[in-house]
Parts: C-alpha cells; structure tokens; sequence
C-alpha cells in the first residue's frame, strides 16, 4: 500500500521514477521491523506464522539468496567461461594407427571428441572407437589406486620401490625383465622405451599385439624390403579390388579409407557423374563387402586360383614378368571367367586400380596381390600403395615373441611388466603357462583385468584423454596427445610417467633431469623435430606437425615374390573358421564401453553378442537356426560355443567369429557377454581353420536392433546403376503421384484447404547420401555422446527397447543366398506435416518455426502415440528410468546443453538443437541475424567419415543443402503419406552395370 | 390408402388360433412378489457361494491393484511393450472394456425410447455393468501413461504453466468422451434406482441400512407429482444418453483412424467399433445376467425371452463385424495402397494370424448358431457362445492394435510383442475388480427395477383381452 501511495504521489506531480532502486529506496525505509513472538498473540497472528513457518519449510528454504553479496572472481581462471565450451586438440591412436581429436570442455570437463578438422587423416570426422574413449575415461570400473596382491590403496612410491627392489634383484641374479606393450604409434614412447633399453641392459621391450596378421608385412620385406605394411591411399585409386579386405570396416585406417572412398562416390549430379568402382570378393560379410559395386562371392580356398587367373589374364594386356607367371600357373585357376573380366577392367584402370587383401589372408594370397598391383603400377612414389605409407610399428612381431617365449622356457625371464596388454585374456595357453612361471609381475593398465588379476602389482595408469604423449599418422602427420583433465586415478599419471618414475627409482643418477614424461616429449621433438616453444605452441593449437619422411627407394625381388607364390592348399571339404576383430570392440580393449556394446553389427545388427555366423546354405545343410547354440572344435581341441548367426551372402561351408568378446574381468559392463573367440586363434595369428560343429540342442538369445531385413518392394531406398542414371532421361526416383500443385522445393503440396506453413527465417534440413554412406555407425555413437543417450543393456535390446536416435537400416536385396546390401541411415526426419504432433494430448511435441520438431520433455506424460504415429518409428521411449543406474563418475559425461530424460518420457532425434542455438547466439554476438551455411554441423554429421550427411538452413539458396535437396538424385522416403520430412535422401548409385541394378530391384 | 380396421384391431393369428404374446414375467407375480423377491435379496444373508465368489474376485482384484503399483513405481518397462509396439494389452483392455460399457446404454437409453419393455429385467444390471466397465477401461489410459502423477495435465484447466491440451488430439477427445459417459450413466443408473431404493427403505428392518437407503432415495414417497417428474427426467437423461452410445466408441476408434497407420487408418472405424461395442457389450451382459438368473433364482424375472432376444442382438451385430472385417480386407485389396494391403494380409496370415482366425471364430461363426430359435433358447449354448464373443472381441481389439503397429512401413523397425506377467494380472486385476463391484451391487442394491418390472406385470397394462382374461382368472 505503502509504495502504491508514494508512486501515485509522484506521477501526480509529474515526478517520474528514474530506476527501480529508486522505487524500492522509498518503498523500504519507513518499514521498521518488529520482533514477531512480542506482540500480543492474535488468531490472525498465529495463522500468519503458521502460514509463513510451513511455506518455509515447504522448501523455499534452498531458494533464498544468501544475505551476504557474493563477489566474482576478479581473476578468473584463464581461458574459461563458464556456460561456453573449449576445445582442445589432441591424438587418438587406435593401436598403431592415429588421427588427430578436438575434444570439446565444459567447466573443464571433456564431454565429446570431435575429429580435428586440421588433421589430414581426419578432417573432422571420427571413429566409434574414438567417440567411447571418452566413455572409457570416466568408466566407474577404472582401477584408481595401486594394488599389490590384495593389498589396496598402497602409495605408487612404495610399489614403485618395490618394483624397482625386484628388478634389480633379477638383473644382479643373472635374468631379464621383459615390458610387453601394446602396438602404438608414438616416437616418443618409441624413443622413451629406446632410452630405458639403452640405460638398463637387462630390460627388453616385446610387441604383444591381441593378434598377429603379418602376411603382409612379410610379402613386402621379401619383395620391396619393406617390413611392414603399406597402407593404400584410395584417393588415389579409381578400381579398387578387395580380397576379403575390409578398408572400409575392420581396418585400422578405416576413417581415412573410408573418407577417401565416399569422396569419389558423392556425385553431383548426372552431367558430372564419375565414381570410382569396388569389387569386393569374399567368403565372408564384410562391411566393405557391403559397399561394394560388385560383390563375388567365393570360398577362401579359391582365392589364390582367381587372383592367379586374373594376373594371367593381366598378361594379356600388360606386361608380366614371366618369372611370375609361371609362380601363377601353378596355382589351379578358379573363377576363370569373373578372373578375365576383373583383369581388363584393372587393366583399364592402370596404375589407378588396387587389389587390396584382408591381413588374415595368406602369404601366396598377398604376393598375387602385389604381383598384379606391380602390372599395373599402382605400387610407388604418389601411386596408391605408396612406400612412404608404411603403418608404424606393423614389422613383424613374431620372431620378437618367438624369442621372448624361447626366454621364458629357458627361465632366462625374471620379471615381466604388461603395459596396457592383456595377455591372460587374449595369449595361447603356452604363453599363458609359461607366464605363470615368472615371479615377479606387474601390469600398468586401466582396468583390473584377467592379466592385472594375475599380478603381483597393478598399477592404474592414465587414460590417453589424462595424459601427454605423441602419435605418428601414416601420412607422416605428426601430433600431440594432450590431456584433457588430470588423471582421474588419484594423480597417478601415464604409463610413460609411471615408465620414468620407474627408472627415476632404478637409476636416480642418470634419470633425475627428466622431470615426466611431458619433459621428455617436449625434448624428443625438440631434438628429433626441432620443435621450439614457440612452434610447439602451435602445434598445440593446430594439433598437426608435418614431418618429411623420406620414402626408400623401391626395389622389387621378383623371384621372391614368383617364390611366395604357391598353392597354399586350404581343405575345401571342410568346415573352415575365421575370427576376425569386431567392429564394435575390435581386440577386447574397448569391451567395457557399453556404448560399443550396444552398437549394432554394422552388418548382423547384433549387440552385446559375438555369434558364428555362416551362410544360409550351410546353416540348411547343418539343420541349423539363428539362435541354436554350437560348438566349434579345432583339431587341436580348442573349443568355443557360439549362437549360430544365418548371414545372407557368406560363402557355403565358412564359419565367422569375431574376437573382444568373453571377457571376465576389468569391468561391469563386460561380464558375461559373448564367447572368447582368442583360444582359436594359431599362435595368435587370424586365419582361416578347420573345425568340427556340432550342435548342442540349446537356444540362446541374440539382441538384434533390426530383425527384418527386406525392402518388400517398398520405395523406401532408390537405387539405380551409374550407368543408367548418367543417360539423359535419367532414372526418376520414387515420386509418389497425388492430385495437387508444385511447391516451392519442387516437391507436390496436395489438395488442401490449410495453406502451408511459411518459413521465414531459418529452415533446417538434412540431406544424406546413400551413395557415400558405409553403414559404420560412427554417427551412431557420436549422437549417443553429444545427446546423452542411455545405454539400455542387453536384456532391454532384446525387448526392442535401444535408445538410439539415429540408426543405421540395413536391407538385403536380391536373393538370400547373395544378397547386396544397402545402408540407410534412419533419424527423425523433422516432418512439417509431423504425425506424431497432432496427436500428443498435452502438446509436448509440437513444430518450430525453424522447421524443427521437438519434444518438450517435461511436458511429456507418455501416451506413447507419437511414437506408434511415426511411420519412420524414430520416437524412442524411456521405458525404465535407464540413467539411475549412473555410477560416478559417469554423470561428469553428460553434455550440459543437453536434458537428461527420465523415465516415462519420449525423445528423439533434434537435429542437435543444442548447436543450433549455440550458433545462434554465435551469430547475435557478431551483429548478424543469420547463421552461415556450415556453422552448425550435428553431432553426426560432424563424425561421419564418409561426408554422407548434410546440415543446413534450405531457407538460404546457397547452403548446400538447398543445392543438394533439388538434386536429381533426391527423393523422400514415404513422400506419398504426405508428412513432408525435412531429411532428403540421394538415391544410392551403384556403379556396376545396368542389368545388375535391375535384376536387384526387380527381385 | 385407407388401413382397414380388422388387420389393426385383430392380433395375428396362426391356424386359426390367436397368437399370444410371451409374457415377460413368469409365475404370475403379485406386486408384492416382486418386491419380496428382489428386496428380499438386500436382507438376506449371502450365501457361502457369495463369499467364496466375493474371496476370489477380491483376491484378483487385489493382485492387480499390487501389480498397477509396481507398473507406477518402476515404470511401462516392467510390460511387454517395444520400440513399434507402444501399445498393447493396455489399451486392448481399455477398448474392450469401453465396448462391454456399451450396452448399458443402449439397453436404458435406446430400448427405452423404443419401448422396448423387455428391457425392464435387465437394464439395472446391464447399466451397473456399464459404469463398472467404464471404470475399469478408464483404469488402463491412467496406468498406461509413462508418467501417470501427470495425468491430469489432459484435462484442459488454467495453470501457471500457461500450457492447453492439444485439442487435435483424439486423446483429448477421449478423455472427454469417457468422463461425459461415464457421468451421464451414472447419473441415468441413479435415477432409475430412486424409487427402488425408496421400496428397499421400506423394506428393510435394520437401522444403518434403512438410514443410507433413505438418505439415498432422496425424500421419494412415490406420489403423482414424484412419478411425473421422474417419468420426463428418465426420458430427457435418455434422450441425452442415446448419442452417446454412438459417440462414445466413434471417438474411442478415432484413436485409431485418426492415425496414419496402416490398418488403423480406416474410415470404416466409427462404426465398425459401434458394432463390436454392443456385440460384446450384449455378450457381457448374457454372462452376467445368465449367472445372476442361476444364483439369485430369477428364472421367472429373466425370462428365455429375454435370452432370446439378446441373442437376436448378439446375431445382427456379430453379423455387422463379420461384415466389417470383410470390408476391410476389400478396401485394402481395393485401395492398392502397398502398406494396406500389407497389413491386412499380415494381420491374417502374419505372425498373429492365430488371434486373427479365433477371432473370426468367436465374432463371425459362433453367433450363426442363433439362427436356430432352440438354441438362442439354450441357456447353456448362450453362456458359452457369450464367453466366447467376450474373447473374441477381446482379441479383435488386440489383433487391430498390435498387429497394425508390428509391422508398420519401415520393415527395419517391426518387431513382435508379447505381454509378461505384469500386464497379464492387470487385467485379470480388472476383471477382478469388475465382479467384486457387480458382486456388491447385487447384494445391496435392486438387480431388476422393481418399479418398472411391476408395471409390466401380466395385467399391470391395458392390454388386449386375452391378457385381461388371464389377470382375470387369477
């Protein structure tokens, strides 16, 4: 009443108020307080009190502003501003291959990994892998303090002491203490672990790699005295050949292969169409077999008898050295007629044609390959097997091992450290005896697994995201692992840093001046690089360093190759088994990130599974089902009982598994999930062997995200030949016919009294091409991390219930027996006329006016009949409430900008509305009124490696998407229910012929 | 034209002889039968069947209630429901349910308005059986939300949220077509039940009974001006009930139609859904009513007329789903709509092909045995033929929602749906609490209006001779 007056009073005198404090001045000062209990207690009073003690205690209480001011800090950290994210470079090498990161932070805390855009191998996409090490970063199960036996919590110094009492004991008595790594791809630990050999005698250094395929390794030392691996640069190829490689899937390379693929399949339109062409053969279901132009499908036994027929067909047009060809004609040719038609169109391709062959393949499988790859000269400087592209560190790691075996058996070995290896889970049963032996063990690795159970000290080592450190790309592109964070282990730091401390404790006198191993890097690249602090600055910002490495000049032994080449005699009649790494958890290493566990198969669409896959035809032949549990016997006893997978286009009478699975301790997550596949491998190495199956009568459930696998002659994925789509007419796809005009996006608006909506500022769209797209899913977990996607866990996969807002279809066309397969990329394609809308009762879905649709959470009440309107069923419902279970640190993951869902609640795909907005505000701060085209990427089409999806405002002509979506190769998939999606799609184009396509579509 | 007088005056006759018309209460009842017959029930000291029947419907209901709870605390997931699936035995119970509180309006509401005095045996019950039917599909939309605390935020209220429901919704529409019919029969069950509550006040000796079904008869004394008042208030809530038998099941099927769902999105459905409702509703009531007449010995009140012409309802609309079902697959084959096409012949030969064929069973061949006049006369025949129809428009509800949402466009999304236990005891949880509430009804209030049954007792109307003869001979 008070202040009512005051203000009437001076309007009146035409007195305005000049600021609210002015107001609120007069407003306080004649209120004086009075003590509440003093005055005469009246009912009114009382219920006042009453009212005002329970509104308190109703919980206003936390809502109060403190009465103190409170001040900021002056000084406020450097670079940080709370509410904005830094991003940081830094590498991640996935064994011995590497790419550059930008690791975005918010309030210090790194919450998603991004490709580094600068880095050539890169260029802003990344992989699954490198999307959950951010997961494996904060997983609960990460061992955190040193533990001796079963003594937890002791001090890194005293266990570092003792370590150091050990070893010197063992060396003075005479024996050798072996440090068994990982394959990597740094110079520096490569230089640090040169140091500690060249300090201490007694000290070796052993590559123990999960697996060995050295084949190729071992063709190229004996032919171009390369030991190691070259690594192809598909850029540079027109045909591309693969004999069960799989570049595009299990690859270490394959972000680089991939990107370097796609970017020859994106075609513009039909004037400009050139692509290049992959020929896929194989035995197996790759994911390179899935993208292939043609895909022959064959038995591994006749792999050197097509590859022999086609280098003798090459001779036909090329000149081959005829040492060679009579290597080959020893081989019994298979597949003569596909062999003479590959071999005039690698003969037209030239030097511009690959035979790329899977690393498990063996060695007179490879020197065919490079036989036929040095006809046609795609072998040297700036060709696609170029020798400066030798992968770091793939020499030959055997006769090492073989060695370390020979010392362990002759007792000669008196201390072994595991560094990040895990051989208890992943070595022979002989190696594993013979370490049994050693005494004196030690593991420095993240997580308590079977090897670290088995030894005397563990010590918990950094995550690559905490630590310092350095990675070698093939291309030669230098760049440093910065840590993002300090180490969530208690300050214990890398292994490198636990390396030198080490050897600080062994040898003080010569180890003192290197402070850890930052010290040591920041030296090494001054001394090998030249690297000064101020370049070294730069090199932290850009995250790249290019260094010039001198390609050997090449030398061919012909008779050495003419030497390997040789019938390696594969037993046909047999039932023959492969275990190739998986695509979701590679070696094992990443099987406690139950982001890769519950990424589907990019072929099975299997989760939380390895299974035996084989081909429909021997599955009929075996009375077997998908489900029906197996066992696998190898002539040597090793066993395995495996679900049984029927997978449409594997070659008869070939079994497939895959390793990383069947691990039993390091984690939670890992428990119980899938088989041990390692115990089948031939003294590590992948290959093909025969094994004995039988059935043992018993089901077993496999957690597939997609269960049908057939287009059912429905319009949903156009597909066409190159061919067919360059002619003039062209092919026109899928434009459904209903009564209506042309709208403005060349799309029909039917019959309609309601005029349709006008966008008048931004309008986002999507466009994905089906032509680039692999099928990796790299989007998937990408999406998964920037939106805080729950994982579910198998029980709920199992029921139908993964959380994924962007899934990758996956259909066969053509017959079952060898099928092609289509990826398509499938996400809430943001419908203007979006069915889900209109029937959410409490409008908790509702349309942008930029063209979004979004989900308001806590509007949702969960009807559920969006999601059951959805004709894309994109709508994904929590069911349970899938993040209590969160242990921390995990909830330190969790992107801030975006809201964490409880149960009972429907999300979805929001074209990453989070960066959106982030843009916008970007553009407000810089006076413009619209966001430039390329300045919002979604979190998946930032980490798509082949560049298949496309972001932008349609509303601005000269965004790419508003080009790309009036291509001619645009349609809409379910255009004729008349939701009108935002998400264009280019059809897939197939560059095989003609006849091909169409006998596919027709099928 | 000029009807002559003989063919309006003269009752038909066959062979010579008068056809009589069936009375439709038997043993010639005085009124004071009537009302120490059904009053007499309110007094009586139930039965140890009573209790036993009572135990097991309580116990069920119980159980159901104990797994709503667990649904609430922990979440939809504790269902079978998936990814296509978002619907299942939840909203299949609530349609079933909603369907079998059809003929309670019907039966009071359109019968009435025809006079259709057959009605008067079985209306009160079939209009108990509408409200508790109501209440138990209302149950399910409550339970089934992700987040049931905030369900109210379907209905449209101001709040500080400053947000309004989404009247596009059928949802909506729903929730206002259940709670309008839901009031409306409440309030028709109620009227009717006054002058009988007021013949139980009289009647009962005991002092807390007498008090409540005083206080409950609202002052009737049964005067003139009382009758006339009631008479016009009865015709008026039936006058307003009557669109709603139509209405109701329309907008429930709306749910549906509205949607652009393959299967669902049929115009055929407001209709086809009327049907069905009062097929299942007149099945529901066969069931109950056939039990009631064996327990409570009212042969002579619920006559094999009455059975007879129930069954004569349950033929005609049992026919018109038959016909519905037909006519959809003829749209579909019709419409050359891939999608269409596609679900019908997966609904039929698909993975739930066996709901689909026992439901044609129950729907479409098991009332074709009503065209026998013997056996709609055969009490037995009609139990286990209304069971039947119960479970066949119980499956035909589920065939629709489930079938259509397995396997919609996208074939990389389908997926099969099985309920688990949780689910399974709900409903059986609703029907538990279905016949707890008939069980007590039957107990404290008039299971057959006494009023109206008095009226039309033989002699109790002007009526042709012969029947005056017979009241006469008395």
């Amino acid at each position: 009443m008070h202040m009512c007056d005051e203000g009437e009073r001076s309007m009146g005198k035409h007195k305005l108020w000049q600021s609210i404090e002015e107001v609120h001045g007069e407003a306080h000062e004649p209120v004086a307080p009075e003590p509440l209990l003093e005055q005469p207690f009246s009912r009114r009073r009382f219920m006042a009190l009453l009212s005002a003690s329970m509104a308190l205690a109703a919980g206003s209480a936390g809502c109060r502003r403190p009465d103190h001011k409170l001040v900021p800090a002056v000084a406020a950290p450097e670079y940080q501003i709370p509410g904005l994210p830094l991003f940081y470079t830094t590498a991640f090498q996935h064994k011995n291959a590497a790419f550059g990161l930008l690791v975005k932070c918010r309030e210090g805390r790194p919450i998603k990994i991004e490709g580094n855009d600068l880095h050539p191998i890169s260029a802003g996409a990344s992989t699954a892998y490198a999307q959950a090490s951010l997961l494996t970063l904060y997983d609960p199960d990460r061992i955190r303090r040193v533990r001796m036996g079963n003594t937890l919590r002791v001090p890194l110094e005293t266990a570092l002491a003792q370590l150091a009492e050990a070893l010197k004991e063992e060396a003075a008595a005479g024996r050798l203490c072996y440090l068994c790594i990982e394959e990597h791809c740094s110079p520096s630990y490569e230089a640090l672990l040169k140091a500690l050999q060249a300090d201490f005698p007694w000290l070796r250094v052993v590559f123990m790699p999960s697996f060995l395929a050295e084949h190729a390794a071992a063709v190229n030392a004996q032919v171009l005295g390369i030991d190691g691996e070259l690594v192809p640069n598909l850029e540079r190829a027109d045909l591309i050949v693969t004999v069960e490689a799989d570049p595009l899937g299990i690859d270490r390379y394959a972000l680089w292969h991939t990107r370097n693929f796609a970017a020859r399949r994106r075609v513009r339109n039909r004037q400009e169409a050139r692509m290049n062409r992959l020929v896929a053969v194989e035995a197996i279901m790759s994911l390179t077999g899935t993208n292939a132009d043609t895909r022959l499908r064959m038995h591994p036994a006749a792999f050197e008898g097509f590859l022999a027929a086609t280098l003798r067909e090459l001779a036909r047009y090329r000149s081959v050295p005829p040492v060679l060809l009579g290597a080959a004609a020893q081989v019994p040719a298979a597949y003569a007629e596909e062999a003479a038609r590959l071999a005039e169109e690698l003969h037209q391709a030239g030097e511009r044609a690959a035979v790329l062959v899977g690393a498990h393949l063996g060695e007179p499988i490879h020197a065919l390959a490079l036989a036929i790859n040095l006809a046609l000269g795609s072998v040297g400087q700036g060709k696609v097997f170029d020798p400066a592209y030798v992968l770091p560190n793939s020499h030959r790691k055997q006769p090492e091992l073989e060695r370390f075996r020979e010392e362990l058996r002759a007792g000669r070995v008196g201390a072994v450290l595991f560094a990040n290896v895990n051989p208890e889970y992943t070595a022979d049963t002989e190696l594993r005896q013979l370490l049994a032996r050693v005494g004196r063990k030690a593991a420095l690795s993240l997580y308590h697994d079977e090897t670290a159970q088995s030894c005397w000290i563990h010590i918990p080592v950094a995550h690559p995201l905490e630590s310092w450190g350095d990675a070698l790309a093939v291309d030669g592109t230098l760049s440093v692992q910065q840590p993002l964070l300090a180490p969530l282990n208690e300050g214990i730091g890398s292994l490198q840093d636990v390396l030198i401390q080490l050897a600080k404790v062994l040898a003080p006198e010569r180890w003192s001046e290197v402070e850890n191993y930052y010290d040591f890097v920041r030296r090494h690249w001054r001394t090998a690089y030249g690297v000064d602090d101020q370049q070294w600055e730069r090199v932290l910002r850009e995250g790249i360093y290019r260094i010039q490495r001198p390609a050997p000049p090449l030398r061919v032994e012909l008779n050495a190759l003419a030497r390997a080449i040789r019938p390696s005699g594969l037993d046909r009649s047999r039932l023959l088994l492969l275990v190739l790494p998986s695509y979701a958890l590679y070696d094992g290493t990443y099987a406690n990130c139950g982001w890769l566990q519950e990424l589907p198969d990019p072929i099975t669409k299997l989760t939380w599974d390895n299974v035996a896959a084989m081909s429909p035809g021997t599955a009929h032949r075996l009375g077997l089902k998908s489900g029906d549990l197996v066992r696998l016997q190898q002539e040597d006893g090793a066993i395995i009982e495996l679900p049984v997978w029927v997978q449409p286009g594997m070659a008869d009478g070939v079994v497939l598994t895959n390793l990383g699975y069947g691990r039993t301790a390091g984690g939670e997550v890992l428990r119980n999930v899938g088989q041990n596949a390692y115990p089948l491998l031939r003294s590590g190495h992948l290959g093909y062997t025969a094994v004995q199956l039988t059935s043992l009568g018993r089901r077993y459930p496999l957690a597939t995200t997609q269960r049908y696998h057939r287009l059912q002659g429905r319009p949903i994925v156009q597909l066409a030949s190159l061919e067919e789509y360059t002619r003039p007419e062209g092919p026109q796809f899928h434009t459904p016919e209903f009564p209506g005009y042309p709208g403005a996006d060349g799309r029909r608006i039917p019959l309609t009294i309601v005029p349709p909506y006008e966008y008048k500022g931004h309008r986002w769209w999507m466009v994905i091409d089906l032509s680039a797209c692999t099928g990796c899913g790299a989007c998937v977990v990408a999406c998964q991390a920037e939106n805080n996607i729950p994982v579910v866990g198998k029980e709920q996969v199992l029921r139908g219930r993964e959380m994924h807002w962007i899934r990758i279809d996956r259909y066969y066309v053509g017959p079952v027996e060898n099928p092609r397969v289509v990826h398509q990329p499938m996400l809430c394609q943001h419908c203007e006329n979006a069915p889900c809308e209109n029937v959410c009762p409490v409008a908790a879905t509702t349309h942008s006016p930029e063209g979004l649709n979004e989900m308001t959470y806590n509007r949702c009440v969960g009807t559920r009949y969006c999601l059951n309107n959805c004709p894309y069923k994109v709508r994904r419902f929590n069911f349970l409430n899938y993040h209590t279970d969160q242990r921390p640190p995990l909830e330190m993951l969790f992107n801030p900008d975006v809201t964490v869902r409880m149960r009972g609640v429907m999300e979805k795909c929001t074209f990453c509305v989070q960066r959106i907005n982030e843009a916008k505000y970007h553009a407000k701060d810089e006076g413009r009124t619209r966001v430039r085209d390329g300045e919002v990427l979604t979190a998946c089409q930032q980490a798509c490696p082949a560049g298949a999806i496309l972001f932008g405002d349609a509303n601005d002509p000269d965004s790419r998407v508003s080009q790309l979506r009036r291509s001619d190769r645009a349609y809409y998939v379910l255009e004729e229910l008349n939701v009108r999606p935002s998400v264009t799609y280019l059809a897939k184009l197939w560059n095989a012929p003609v006849e091909q396509v169409h006998q596919l579509r027709e099928s | 034209m000029q009807p002559t007088p003989a063919t309006v005056a003269t009752p038909p006759h066959v062979n010579g002889q008068e056809l009589q018309r069936e009375p439709l209460v038997l043993g010639n009842p005085t009124l004071h039968d009537v009302t120490e017959k059904i009053a007499g029930i309110a007094v009586s000291r139930p039965s140890w069947k009573y209790w036993l029947t009572l135990g097991i419907t309580g116990t069920a209901a119980a159980w159901g209630l104990f797994c709503i709870g667990y649904t609430i605390a922990t979440g939809i997931g504790v269902w079978g429901l998936n990814n296509p699936v978002a619907w299942g035995w939840d909203i299949t119970n609530f349609v079933w349910w909603i369907g079998i509180g059809h003929a309670g309006t019907l039966i009071s509401a359109i019968l009435h308005l025809f006079r259709q005095r057959w009605r008067t045996a079985i209306n009160r019950s079939a209009e108990a059986m509408t409200i508790f039917a109501v209440i138990c599909a209302g149950l399910f939309p409550l339970i089934h939300l992700g987040r049931p605390w905030f369900a109210y935020w379907l209905f449209p209220y101001p709040n500080q949220m400053q947000m309004w429901i989404n009247f596009r919704s059928p949802l909506v529409w729903d929730v206002f077509a259940v709670s309008t019919y839901l009031t409306v029969s409440i309030l028709f069950w109620y009227l009717g039940l006054i002058p009988d509550l007021a013949t139980l006040r009289n009647y009962v000796k005991r002092r807390i009974p007498k008090a409540l079904y005083t206080f409950f008869s609202l002052g009737w004394v049964g005067s003139a001006r009382h009758w006339q008042h009631y008479e016009i208030a009865y015709l008026i809530l039936a006058a307003i009930s009557t669109p709603l038998v139509l209405s109701v099941h329309s907008v429930v099927s709306f749910d549906f139609a509205v949607s652009i769902l393959p299967g669902w999105h049929t115009t055929i459905f407001p209709p086809y859904f009327v049907a069905g409702a009062i097929f299942s509703g007149f099945a529901m009531v066969l069931t109950l009513v056939l039990i009631m007449r064996w327990v409570l010995n009212l042969e002579n009140y619920i006559t094999l007329k009455h059975i007879d012409n129930m069954n004569r309802i349950l033929l005609a609309t049992g026919m018109m789903v038959g016909y519905a079902y037909a006519m959809e697959f003829f749209i579909a084959m019709y419409s050359g709509n891939e999608y269409e096409r596609y679900a019908f012949l997966n609904r039929a030969f698909g993975p739930y092909g066996w709901a689909y064929w026992a439901m044609v069973f129950c729907n479409v061949a098991v009332p074709q045995l009503f065209w026998s006049p013997r056996l709609r006369r055969n009490v037995v025949v009609t139990f286990i033929a209304s069971i039947l129809v119960n479970v066949g428009m119980w499956l035909e509800r589920f065939v629709i929602i489930t079938t259509s949402l397995h396997r919609d466009f996208l074939p990389s999304s389908w997926d099969y749906y099985a309920p688990t236990w949780v689910e399974v005891s709900i409903y059986i949880g609703t029907l538990g609490i279905f016949f707890t509430l008939f069980l007590l009804f039957a107990k404290y209030v008039p299971v057959i209006a006494i009023a109206e049954t008095k009226a039309i007792l033989p002699g109790a109307q002007p009526e042709h001779h012969v029947v005056a003869e017979a009241a006469a001979s008395r």
